[in-house]
């Protein structure tokens, strides 16, 4: 055995893996072996040296603290911090609903961003996969599962092709791939369109993966990753 | 991994708390890590700003199944670091290069060896050396086959003891 055959070997010791009886006894007869894990060893812990040599500063600023959040989340922890009759918190609200009503409807039609199909996928096997996308807008949502019992990996992609008032033409790209995937690989899936009614189920028989069942619903804002999350839970719930 | 995904939960549901410690614990590491792979510390400091603002405002893409949050942060860091890298005209890359091989210098030869490597071996090297991730981790992180791992590592370990050989028989002539 040469040592070039071992080399890599003599690296994958270093990160505690095991090798092969023979490369591995090939190393602990072979001095020039035994040197070059003695180097690729040092140089590690000079590495780490470096890295311990450097003090790792206080972090100056935290500018995602500046970030507006959205609200769900704080709705959530006034419930569960104000002590009031649920009823009597409902009927307060109401009423400063009703009293703000006609400058919130101003309001929120001035600001409103247009409608936005809020979509969960629920594969045949897997997660549920939620998807937000603006009507009228060019985005796209993009999924490649984990690893699924069988092997292989479910790979997705929706995009809005064109909505007319009522249906959309929803753009599915999915299949089932078994091997390594890349980003090309899921724009390389043959798209089909589907005309999508909010409100119902469409289900759609995925390449080697079979049926997958797709929901949305029109939402009139974008919603917070807080509302997604109640969403997917609600989803949940209902099943 | 069941805190993963708990914290997950949380900084999902927008638990400023929750995200305030998963920073403290994280960004310290990760802009150290930056500073070796961007080689500029402003820029450093930046993109970890960058990471977790973005993943602050906008918490989308982690799979808990598929991976470790800690492998999920560094993959971002990572990619936007090789966009500000691509982003750097040659000669701006060149005079960040120059000065920040003199600083490390001082502190130790093999930071000077280090900087000479590729970005994507100092990425593959550090976080594997200083920071610890497992095949797996390093997997998730840089989008490659756990098989690929090993004979990426190898290669850089390889590329980092030629660089050294060379730089210390140098030294020696010098001397």
């Amino acid at each position: 055995m040469k040592c070039e055959e071992v080399a890599e070997f003599i690296s994958a010791i270093c990160d505690g893996q095991t090798i092969p009886r023979g490369s591995a006894e090939h190393i602990g007869q072979c001095e020039s072996c035994r040197t070059r894990l003695g180097e690729y060893m040092e140089l590690g812990t000079e590495l780490r040296c470096l890295a311990s040599l450097e003090s790792i500063e206080e972090i100056k600023t935290n500018r995602w603290k500046q970030t507006p959040r959205t609200t769900a989340g704080w709705w959530r922890k006034g419930q569960e911090i104000v002590r009031i009759p649920r009823l009597a918190l409902a009927l307060l609200l109401v009423a400063v609903f009703a009293v703000g009503a006609g400058l919130a409807i101003g309001s929120v039609r001035a600001h409103t961003p247009g409608r936005v199909l809020m979509l969960t996928a629920k594969p045949a096997e897997g997660h549920t996969l939620p998807c937000t996308l603006n009507v009228g807008g060019n985005g796209s949502c993009r999924f490649v599962q984990m690893e699924g019992a069988e092997g292989g990996r479910g790979v997705y992609k929706f995009r809005i092709i064109a909505d007319d008032g009522k249906q959309i033409a929803l753009g599915i790209r999915s299949a089932r791939i078994y091997r390594h995937i890349s980003n090309d690989d899921v724009d390389e899936l043959p798209e089909t369109a589907y005309s999508f009614t909010p409100g119902e189920t469409l289900h759609i028989d995925v390449m080697g993966a079979g049926v997958m069942a797709v929901n949305g619903e029109l939402w009139d804002h974008y919603p917070s990753p807080g509302e997604v999350w109640d969403h997917m839970q609600s989803l949940v719930n209902c099943r | 991994m069941a805190g993963d995904q708990e914290l997950w939960r949380l900084i999902c549901r927008g638990d400023a708390e929750a995200f305030d410690g998963f920073y403290r614990e994280n960004a310290p590491r990760l802009q150290a890590f930056l500073r070796h792979i961007v080689r500029s510390p402003q820029a450093a400091e930046d993109i970890t700003q960058e990471v977790f603002t973005k993943l602050w405002s906008r918490p989308n893409g982690f799979e808990p199944e598929r991976g470790t949050l800690r492998a999920y942060l560094y993959g971002i860091g990572r990619k936007r670091a090789a966009e500000w890298w691509r982003q750097q005209s040659p000669e701006g890359a060149a005079a960040e290069t120059e000065t920040n091989t003199s600083q490390t210098e001082t502190i130790s030869i093999v930071g000077d060896v280090f900087a000479r490597l590729s970005l994507d071996q100092r990425t593959l090297l550090w976080l594997r050396e200083v920071e610890g991730h497992s095949y797996k981790e390093l997997a998730q992180g840089l989008e490659i086959p756990v098989g690929t791992v090993r004979s990426r590592l190898f290669v850089a370990r390889e590329s980092l003891r030629k660089i050294w050989m060379t730089t210390r028989q140098i030294s020696k002539e010098d001397e």
